[in-house]
């Protein structure tokens, strides 16, 4: 692979090993995967482990979740660092901009002002937009217009951006922010005969000699890991 | 700190350096936006000097937004995006091309570029407007072109920043240990600056 591909590690174990070392830097990841695979998890995670390294991360939530209620439920994990938050990770809510005194024609702009603002302002080597899919009944049909021109910026902006997208019984992953990103990495949440379990499929990344095929991963209070080879 | 204010440790190294001297400073990529924010920010806020700084690979609306945030002026800043010539992309007989001069003098810089002074784009400049040049950076110069290609380009540069009389500040992401960038700075005088890391935090 070229060598001139610099990657940024993921802080989830295993994963690394997926995909020649980590992320490549810059470029945009759809996470997809339905209820309660761990998407949220693993983008705290993601976020946390650039904190570690002197990094700084963006989180933007589309949800409307005050950020006390959304560290309520993650805080008993291990890579949490209080400290960072605020400091070196930045929690935005773009949920106020979905609102309807914001007249359709104009939310499109908005949006990505917004979201361009908050780069600039904190200038995060790691972004996380959770979820990406929520915007596409504030935009309707602008949605992809957005995503292409969302993508082609936060590469320009030299980060790696995860969006994270649902997925539906009959769609592993959301079709549209699929068409714009450079790797998509789904979770799983399985049922089985004796109870559910997780997995995870890197199903695309570009210059990168992947790994492919579903590896169970395991949520414990050190977060998520990827058990590669246990399929 | 704030987010606006220089990292102390990264203004010791700025301050070694002179506007007039020619570098070639070097920085991960991790910390490119944080090292030409606060690069531009020391040369138009504490060294009050009038800057053409040439982009490579994203438009210059990236590093403009990131000073204007900052509210570091520029007015003083002429900005030259040079990603559709070094693209490949060949130039069609309408476009303008833009005209510099030095001493009344045009020069003959074979690429397609545009030039902005603050959001108008504007046809000529002459360097004697201009008291240092930067250039924003060689590594994405390496994406587009062969090895051989980015010495002629950079080589060009220098010899017509030399002969102005000007500085220069050629931008090396060292996203490749070995790439033969030290080398040819060197070898064209640059004088080489390794940025650590650890004064962006």
């Amino acid at each position: 692979m070229d060598e001139d591909f610099v990657r940024i590690g993921t802080g989830i174990p295993g994963l690394d090993d997926m995909v020649e070392g980590g992320l490549p830097f810059p470029s945009t990841m759809l996470l997809a995967g339905n209820t309660g695979s761990g998407k949220t998890t693993f983008c705290l995670q993601f976020l946390f482990e650039g904190a570690k390294r002197g990094e700084k991360g963006l989180y933007l939530t589309t949800l409307s979740e005050p950020t006390n209620w959304m560290l309520r439920f993650t805080s008993r994990f291990s890579f949490v660092d209080k400290d960072a938050i605020g400091k070196s990770i930045a929690y935005f809510d773009l949920g106020p901009y979905f609102k309807s005194k914001y007249p359709p024609e104009d939310r499109y702009e908005t949006l990505k002002r917004v979201i361009e603002d908050k780069i600039v302002e904190h200038m995060p080597q790691r972004i996380v937009i959770d979820p990406i899919t929520s915007m596409e009944n504030i935009l309707k049909d602008s949605y992809r217009e957005f995503l292409f021109d969302l993508s082609q910026s936060l590469k320009n902006w030299q980060a790696v951006t995860l969006m994270t997208g649902e997925s539906t019984p009959t769609h592993s992953y959301p079709m549209e922010p699929a068409y714009t990103a450079d790797g998509i990495i789904i979770l799983y949440h399985l049922e089985h005969s004796d109870g559910r379990r997780r997995y995870l499929e890197v199903l695309k990344m570009r210059g990168t000699d992947h790994m492919t095929g579903k590896h169970m991963v395991d949520i414990s209070k050190d977060g998520l890991s990827v058990q590669v080879g246990f399929k | 700190m704030n987010g606006n204010e220089i990292p102390q440790k990264l203004l010791e190294y700025l301050d070694l350096l002179s506007t007039n001297s020619r570098y070639l400073l070097s920085f991960s990529p991790f910390f490119v936006n944080h090292f030409s924010a606060h690069l531009m920010s020391y040369l138009v806020n504490v060294k009050k000097i009038r800057i053409l700084y040439i982009c490579v690979g994203r438009p210059h609306i990236f590093i403009q937004k990131l000073l204007q945030n900052r509210e570091v002026p520029i007015r003083s800043i002429h900005f030259m995006d040079i990603v559709l010539g070094v693209s490949g992309r060949s130039s069609g007989k309408n476009v303008p091309e833009v005209i510099l001069t030095n001493d009344g003098e045009t020069l003959d810089i074979p690429m397609v570029y545009k030039l902005y002074k603050v959001d108008q784009e504007v046809d000529s400049l002459s360097l004697e407007d201009v008291d240092l040049v930067v250039l924003d950076n060689i590594s994405e110069l390496r994406t587009y072109s062969n090895d051989e290609r980015v010495r002629s380009l950079l080589e060009m540069l220098n010899s017509i920043w030399e002969n102005a009389g000007k500085g220069l500040m050629v931008l090396h992401i060292n996203n490749r240990p070995g790439d033969g960038v030290d080398e040819l700075s060197s070898e064209m005088g640059l004088d080489i600056v390794n940025i650590p890391n650890d004064v962006f935090t």
